[in-house]
């Protein structure tokens, strides 16, 4: 008994240094919805220069701390928003695992790289970073051991971690839970724009978030420095343990992430100290935090948020190419291929050959990340198993007498088994959850399945001696040049046919909008579990094929973490189509090479994948793209002049409604023209998004105290319009004055301080926070709150709900009540009537009236003309970007109003 | 509106950061047996019957050393005495007037690299053309690459060195990046490289190979006593005295374990605990081990502790038994180290009192072999203390010359395979010697069975015993 509870107490306490970095963890993922990769890189850096400060230039314990945690950290954490994190708040799942990825290489590489130039060019005395084991903590040297009672042991070192893993949960949860910054950063995480909208300016409850979350590593880094060697593998592997401490918070509570770091501390304690049918079983003992991982995933992973009235997840990405016709868009690849194959046969040396034969096996590896992750829209960090797990199964067969070919199928199919597998966790996981069980299970697969000596041979591998596929010897590079791009032709091919088959379009839709999917029975499970398999065989074929070019099949070929560094390349590239997988894989192959010329460095081109992270979250869809998109507007731009030079209606592609440009003659009509005193203008405001023009010259005057509404019907520009007065949209001219101040420049939170509310048409509510934490974000006080309570009991009772377990009448109660209780100068409603019973449609209507006669201008835009006339003082038609009649809601013309609706579409 | 300078930009980012991923595989995923000292923990198995050189410390190496030249004197007038000629100029890397020789190794590693392994190499050619050059031939080095232990990276380099460098041999050779597609690919073109053979390219190959013979043969049935010898010598342990083994949770602990028991029980020491579960990553409680290792003597804490465990564990453990009461003689295989006590203070406190087993002389020993090395650091340039890597490249090179220079003036790839894998024996070289003797074609499958002890005392090693060759036993 007594040892089982010195067991308990030492693997407790050890647990601590998890529990302080999943802390930071979740704060992060709770606040901007991004899972910090890097979050491991920070405490190193941090933790190095506190080393060399301290170790190196004798400062004081107490210096060096408050520099490397409380200066360095959080500005390096303002920094990394501003450049990065800031754009990927609305990046999708791969891109944020990437970007994260970049800054795991790049800043201990950066930090390294200032190091070694400080020693070698301006030969400062400080150490190198080689060899740092165990440096000093904010603990005593040498740490002082107690016995405190019976068995238990505890040293200093483990006294200070302890100590500051509580105090940070401590003040995080009070932080995260209790504080008013705290609720502006949760709000700003699920709903940027709304929060923008309510005054909350997100960019800085982003940097407070990211500065404390840096703080935070880096105090991990620090008090932990003593209990590991001081480099960058290091710091990434005990991340991954943390993270599986944050999965049993669910990403999302920080007490229970806390508790996680200790129950994984105790559980590698107890299963170290009791478990003895695990010695038989080669690496089962390392495993149990992944073990625990998934574990944790599996149970606690699953999204509880209803995710009713949800626009698609991902938006598909546009054909630049469109406009060409098919010779244009197939001749830059033709005779890029010709030019490949010319080098590749006739100019190139044996070396370079040998590279670009490598590449094209690395390019069928990419070509796995493009089905997985590109079209089905899964973060897999899972391929490098599936290389290893075909090359090594082929590599097995071989050995045993087996013909080449059949083993090589075997390997795939093998390798699409293990994908199947990965893939199971799919059923109940999407999203960071399932590329960390990815992450899990490949990690178990290196350390248990490829250290089983039978299947891999220790060390040694397997050796795959060339093979002659009929007349084709592969012992010869050229010959296995042309398998190779015959294979990958072939892959592509396919690939491609599958994006147009009805599974490829099943899987889109199942991608872009799950409940609508769903709902016309398109079975989510079969979709994914197939594209896995699929992609794991592309990755195993890869592995085969690689296998050939060394000449054998080992289990340290691929191991499971350079799976996130091949996704990084990839998705710089461009993960959507299979072009920028190929690209990737030459390049992955020979830039080493190009590097090489340049720089001997290897600091220098980790610090270069680090900016390729932050160019990756300017432009998310890979660096091909990018040059699509930059030519599309090149030639869209063209054509529009050219068009306007021959007085043509343009023909810009993509653009489905005619521009107004400069010389049509209809003049504007202005809404409110008589209204003598407006608190609200707008003049002439042109707005849409990016080369899509949809507002055409818009100009309205609403005065304080009355109702104006802009009726139209689909694509008339309704939610455009709310967008550009509310802040959310900037047009791209024109003018808007509150007040007579020009806010046409004030946009977000700083166009919502002018007085302006929005009641955006998704419902101005945050789904994830309660009934309470909604009113207080727009209601300080709490005896506000209460009238709210009285007057709206519905909300009163549900006050500790999440608001998105309301009904729709109910949400939209909840954001327009606050309103209520203090009238805004200015209210914009974007269809609030939108899916909602006629008698809850009513009840809107009365508020909207009570808010009028509190003094408010009212802007409201609608389809439906029946409930909101009555209430309404101005009336005008809005049709394709313009406004076609105005006038009193007296003067409206029920047969020009009907007339003004079935007109709707391009002249 | 794309100017072409941002393009290129943007283009060379991007191809830059591609080639990073490489490093970032490493980073990401070598974590077992990472540190520079993990392949010691390795088996090292001994030439089953090797009677020559188990005495070596008897042997005056001067006199061997003097031998072999007048043995490859001879050699040289009996092809016709002109010194410097070769049979044909189309020899890879081997003119009339130079030999070219290239090094592959992990310099820098996320885990620790082998620092001044280059130095070490460089410094013993150098000292060779400063003698003559070897049959008139100089040794043109061109240095080491670093694979920074990725494995793509190394198998990249290896083509680059013989494809584009045109080098004759490699040495030294270290790192876990030297999978078996790499050392396939030296071997199939014919490129002798030596090393400290810890991967499977040294064993069984004709031209991998091992400064002190190949360390993981593919079969554990071979068993190196001079794990357990040293200790066992130093401390006079026999019948009655007790051991623990601590080994850990893959392939090479589990071998290590069982190399180190089966060493201690020839000696007639009882193993009462041998574990294989401690975990491949850094663990930061060694509670359950100190818990089972301080019972193991029925109830008692046993004679002593040999540890086979990655280097953050080894340290942790010992010192966390320290911190337990633990009384009697540690031992590992991993932290010898120079200048690690002095700037690790915390790491120096844990594992003061422990015994070292190393797999060459440490400089602590001082003598001719010491005193040599230290001279030829200083003619070029370099830092005097012999680090680990520096001795491994020291060693590795030393041997490649007494290859050389055996093989005489007609130096072929097949010659090189004849003469040395015809039989063949390196002789260690001072007094104490520095390697023990390796001979071919024999250690292409087994280790040396030679080590030195040392005793961590403060901020020092003390010398405890200087290197001794030990048996090789067969199960």
């Amino acid at each position: 008994m007594d040892k089982f509870i010195a067991l308990v107490v030492s693997g407790g306490v050890s647990g601590a240094i998890y529990s302080l970095l999943a802390s930071g963890l979740v704060l992060t993922y709770a606040t901007s919805g991004v899972f910090n990769f890097a979050h491991g890189a920070i405490a190193f850096s941090t933790a190095f220069l506190f080393y060399e400060l301290h170790t190196g230039l004798a400062w004081p314990v107490w210096a060096a701390a408050i520099v490397s945690i409380l200066v360095f950290a959080p500005l390096l954490g303002v920094l990394m928003d501003r450049i990065i994190f800031r754009s990927l708040r609305t990046a999708d799942q791969s891109t944020k695992v990437v970007a994260t990825v970049g800054l795991l290489v790049a800043i201990p590489a950066l930090t390294l790289f200032v190091t070694e130039t400080m020693i070698n060019t301006f030969h400062w005395k400080i150490p190198g970073p080689d060899n740092i084991f165990s440096p000093p903590g904010l603990g005593p040297v040498p740490k002082k051991n107690w016995n405190p009672v019976g068995n238990v042991r505890i040293d200093s070192n483990q006294v200070i971690i302890l100590g500051a893993a509580v105090v940070a949960a401590l003040v995080l949860w009070i932080v995260v839970r209790r504080t008013r910054i705290g609720l502006q950063m949760r709000a700003s995480v699920e709903r940027p724009d709304l929060a923008e909208a309510r005054g909350i300016d997100t960019n800085r409850t982003s940097a407070f978030s990211w500065a404390l979350s840096f703080m935070l590593a880096g105090l991990a880094g620090v008090v932990g420095a003593p209990l590991f060697s001081l480099t960058p593998a290091n710091y990434t592997l005990i991340l991954f343990l943390s993270a599986t401490a944050a999965v049993i918070g669910r990403l999302r509570s920080i007490p229970f992430a806390f508790v996680g770091g200790i129950v994984l501390g105790l559980a590698q304690s107890l299963f170290a100290g009791y478990a003895t049918f695990a010695v038989g079983i080669t690496g089962f003992s390392t495993s149990v935090p992944f073990i625990v991982l998934l574990i944790g995933l599996l149970v606690l992973g699953r999204e509880r948020t209803r995710i009713a009235g949800q626009v698609a997840e991902v938006a598909a990405i546009p054909d630049y190419h469109a406009d060409l016709s098919r010779l244009r868009r197939i001749l830059p690849w033709a005779s890029a291929v010709a030019a490949f194959s010319v080098y590749l046969f006739v100019i190139a040396d044996e070396f370079w050959r040998g590279l670009l034969v490598k590449g094209l096996a690395y390019s069928l590896i990419f070509l796995s990340f493009v089905v997985v992750t590109g079209i089905g829209g899964m973060v897999s960090l899972a391929q490098a198993t599936f290389v290893t797990m075909a090359s090594l199964m082929t590599g097995v067969l071989v050995s045993h007498g087996w013909p080449f070919l059949p083993a090589a199928i075997v390997g795939v199919i093998a390798a699409a088994i293990a994908g199947l597998i990965v893939a199971l966790p799919s059923v109940r996981l999407g999203g960071l959850a399932l590329a960390l069980s990815s992450l899990a299970l490949a990690l178990l697969g290196e350390r248990v399945l490829f250290a089983w000596k039978a299947f891999a041979n220790s060390n040694y591998g397997w050796k795959l001696p060339p093979p002659k596929l009929g007349p084709l010897d592969l012992d010869s590079p050229r010959i296995l040049a042309v398998v190779l791009m015959i294979i990958v032709g072939l892959v592509v091919l396919v690939i491609g046919n599958l994006v147009r088959s009805a599974s490829g379009r099943e899987i889109a839709a199942v991608r872009t909008a799950p409940p609508a999917a769903s709902a016309i029975g398109l079975s989510l499970i079969r979709g994914k579990l197939w594209i896995f398999a699929f992609s794991a065989g592309i990755a195993g074929l890869g592995g085969v094929m690689i296998g050939v070019y060394n000449g054998s099949a080992t289990n340290a070929s691929f191991p499971a973490g350079v799976g996130l560094a091949w996704l990084a390349i990839v998705v710089l590239f461009g993960i959507r189509k299979p072009s920028g997988a190929v690209l990737a894989g030459i390049m992955f192959s020979i830039s080493p090479q190009i590097i090489g010329w340049v720089t001997d460095s290897t600091r220098i081109a980790d610090i270069l994948f680090g900016l390729g992270a932050v160019q990756l979250a300017k432009t998310p869809d890979g660096v091909l793209s990018n040059f699509s998109r930059q030519g599309f507007e090149r030639r869209a731009a063209r054509r529009v002049r050219r068009d306007r030079a021959l007085q043509r209606p343009s023909t810009a592609a993509r653009v489905d409604e005619s521009s107004s440009g400069s010389g049509d003659a209809q003049p504007s009509v202005i809404v409110g023209a008589d209204q003598s005193s407006a608190v609200l203008e707008l003049h002439g405001i042109i707005g849409g998004y990016g080369p899509v023009e949809v507002l055409h010259g818009i100009d309205v005057r609403v005065a304080p105290g009355t109702i104006t509404v802009l009726l139209g019907s689909n694509g008339a520009g309704k939610s455009t319009l709310c967008l550009t007065v509310a802040g959310g949209l900037a047009a791209s001219s024109g003018t808007i004055t509150i007040d007579g101040q020009d806010v046409t420049t004030a946009l977000g939170s700083r166009r919502a301080r002018h007085g302006v509310a929005y009641a955006p048409e998704s419902r101005g509510i945050f789904p994830g926070l309660s009934v309470e934490e909604n009113l207080t974000l727009v209601l300080a006080k709490a005896s506000d709150r209460d009238v709210v309570y009285a007057r709206f009991p519905v909300l009163g009772e549900r006050r500790k709900l999440t608001a998105g377990s309301l009904s729709g009448g109910e949400q939209q109660m909840l954001a327009l009540a606050p309103l209520v209780v203090h009238p805004p100068k200015i209210l914009v409603a974007d269809e609030p009537s939108l899916g909602l019973a006629p008698r809850i449609v009513d009840q809107v209507m009365a508020l909207l009236a009570e808010m009028r006669d509190h003094g408010t201008a009212v802007l409201v835009v609608e389809e439906k003309a029946t409930h909101v006339l009555p209430i309404a003082d101005q009336v005008a038609f809005l049709e394709l970007g313009r406004v076609t009649w105005s006038g009193a809601a007296a003067d409206v013309d029920t047969e020009a109003l009907a007339a003004s609706y079935l007109q709707a579409g391009p002249a | 509106m794309i100017r072409s300078g941002s393009r290129r930009n943007k283009m060379l980012r991007s191809s830059a950061a591609l080639a990073t991923l490489a490093l970032l595989a490493v980073s990401c995923g070598s974590d077992s047996d990472s540190s520079s000292g993990s392949a010691a923990t390795s088996v090292s198995t001994a030439p089953a019957g090797t009677s020559a050189g188990s005495d070596a410390t008897t042997v005056d190496a001067t006199d061997a050393s003097t031998a072999q030249t007048a043995e490859s004197t001879d050699a040289t007038a009996a092809t016709g005495g002109t010194t410097g000629s070769t049979s044909s100029g189309t020899v890879r890397g081997v003119t009339d007037t130079e030999i070219t020789i290239g090094g592959l190794s992990a310099l820098t590693s996320p885990g620790g690299g082998y620092t001044g392994a280059d130095l070490g190499a460089k410094a013993r050619f150098e000292r060779v053309n400063a003698e003559g050059g070897i049959n008139g031939r100089m040794i043109n080095y061109v240095g080491v690459k670093d694979d920074g232990e990725d494995s793509t990276k190394n198998l990249d380099l290896a083509r680059e060195l013989v494809q584009q460098d045109d080098v004759f041999a490699l040495a030294p050779v270290v790192g876990q990046g030297l999978l078996p597609a790499s050392s396939d690919f030296l071997e199939e073109n014919q490129v002798p490289f030596v090393g400290w053979g810890f991967m499977p390219g040294f064993c069984g190959t004709s031209f991998g190979f091992g400064f002190n013979g190949c360390i993981t043969p593919p079969d554990g049935n071979i068993i190196n006593t001079s794990l357990a010898g040293t200790l066992v010598q130093a401390l006079g342990l026999g019948e009655g005295d007790t051991v623990a083994v601590q080994g850990y949770d893959a392939e090479g602990g589990k071998l290590g374990a069982d190399i180190l028991a089966a060493g201690f029980e020839k000696a007639g020491v009882t193993v009462v605990y041998k574990d294989t579960s401690m975990p491949t990553t850094d663990a930061t409680d060694f509670t359950p081990f100190v818990q089972k290792i301080m019972e193991s003597a029925d109830g008692k804490p046993p004679t002593a502790v040999a540890m086979v465990s990655l280097f953050n564990n080894t340290v942790g453990l010992t010192g966390s038994l320290t911190a337990a009461g633990y009384e009697g003689a540690t031992m590992n295989y991993l932290t010898y180290v120079p200048g690690l006590l002095e700037s690790a203070p915390q790491v120096a406190d844990a594992i003061n009192g422990t015994y070292v087993n190393t797999q060459w002389l440490p400089q602590e020993f001082g003598g001719p072999a010491i005193e040599q090395i230290k001279t030829d650091l200083q003619a070029i340039g370099a830092d005097t203390t012999i680090g680990f890597g520096t001795s491994i490249g020291y060693w590795s090179a030393d041997v490649l010359v007494q290859m050389l220079q055996a093989v005489g003036p007609d130096l072929t790839p097949e010659n090189f395979d004849k003469v040395i894998n015809g039989g063949w024996t390196y002789e260690p070289v001072g007094d104490p010697f520095g390697i023990g003797p390796v001979s071919y074609p024999q250690d292409h499958d087994q280790p040396t069975p030679c080590a030195a002890l040392v005793q961590v005392d403060g901020t020092e090693y003390k010398p405890v015993l200087p290197m001794t060759c030990y048996d090789i036993l067969t199960k």
